[in-house]
């Protein structure tokens, strides 16, 4: 195959694929800005190993083996990092967000609809968090609240969402 | 709450302690059904992510584009076929920019 129709075969899996990466990349560190820069990181080194690339074989798994070794390095090499998954634990994950990238489209869909119900509390807490990548404590200071009821609240939020998604997931028969 | 939901709390929270992320990994690699669980949170949580950050990187890359672009017009091409709202990586345009 010439090469440069294998790139654009990679980019078109890539791009449907890269939040499924991200996702993988996000269970083994638990801060997002690192997850994003891993994954760029992994979308280069992709890239750059295009010719070891099998098309007659599903992408993703050799994604995440990508993403596995991208992770790995950084723990590695970084003096600071949030990358705290052991490796044993690491190729399990693969295999589960494997399956679970199935059922993407349909749980991002019901997560917009549910996320519009939230009140405007939750949800300015929610863009603060997510949006702001903020830390609870700093979530706390400018709530004029504290860490904990913060830290609850956000669990309450994530509950209330998860029954409202598997909700919508039932009304569609599209349930995991 | 139990045990483990507080370890994938403290996850989502950002702020796992050393000891937290020992015993996290302790039960994951125990148990299925946990690390089931630890997964589909952190899809969650990275959809949420996905909605409030606004990542049109890409189509501001596309803007920024001569029309005659070496690959410009294939990059178009998978943009206009993704499903729903999906958002592609400026890593894909990279690569078939050079």
């Amino acid at each position: 195959m010439p090469d440069q129709l294998i790139s654009v075969n990679l980019a078109r899996e890539w791009v449907k694929s890269q939040q499924n990466i991200l996702a993988y990349i996000g269970s083994l560190t638990y801060d997002f800005r690192e997850a994003e820069e891993l994954l760029q990181e992994t979308a280069a080194q992709v890239f750059e190993h295009a010719d070891r690339y099998d098309p007659a074989r599903p992408f993703l798994p050799w994604a995440f083996g990508i993403a596995r070794n991208v992770v790995l390095h950084h723990r590695r090499q970084a003096a600071r990092h949030h990358c705290v998954i052991d490796v044993e634990v690491m190729s399990r994950l693969a295999e589960v967000f494997d399956e679970l990238a199935e059922y993407r489209e349909q749980l991002r869909d019901a997560l917009e609809f549910c996320r519009e119900k939230l009140p405007p509390r939750s949800q300015h807490l929610c863009r603060l968090r997510y949006e702001g990548n903020l830390e609870v404590g700093e979530i706390a200071r400018r709530t004029g609240s504290t860490a904990g009821a913060v830290r609850i609240l956000l669990y309450r939020i994530r509950e209330q969402l998860r029954r409202c998604i598997g909700q919508q997931l039932e009304i569609e028969g599209t349930a995991p | 709450m139990n045990d483990f939901q507080k370890l994938v709390n403290a996850w989502l929270d950002g702020a796992l302690t050393d000891e937290q992320a020992r015993m996290l990994n302790v039960c994951l690699v125990q148990s299925d059904q946990q690390r089931r669980h630890f997964a589909n949170q952190v899809q969650l949580h990275h959809l949420m992510r996905e909605a409030y950050v606004n990542d049109d990187c890409l189509a501001t890359a596309l803007l920024r584009l001569p029309p005659a672009a070496k690959g410009a017009g294939q990059v178009r091409s998978i943009w206009q076929e993704l499903p729903g709202k999906s958002r592609p990586s400026t890593a894909a345009l990279v690569v078939l920019q050079t």
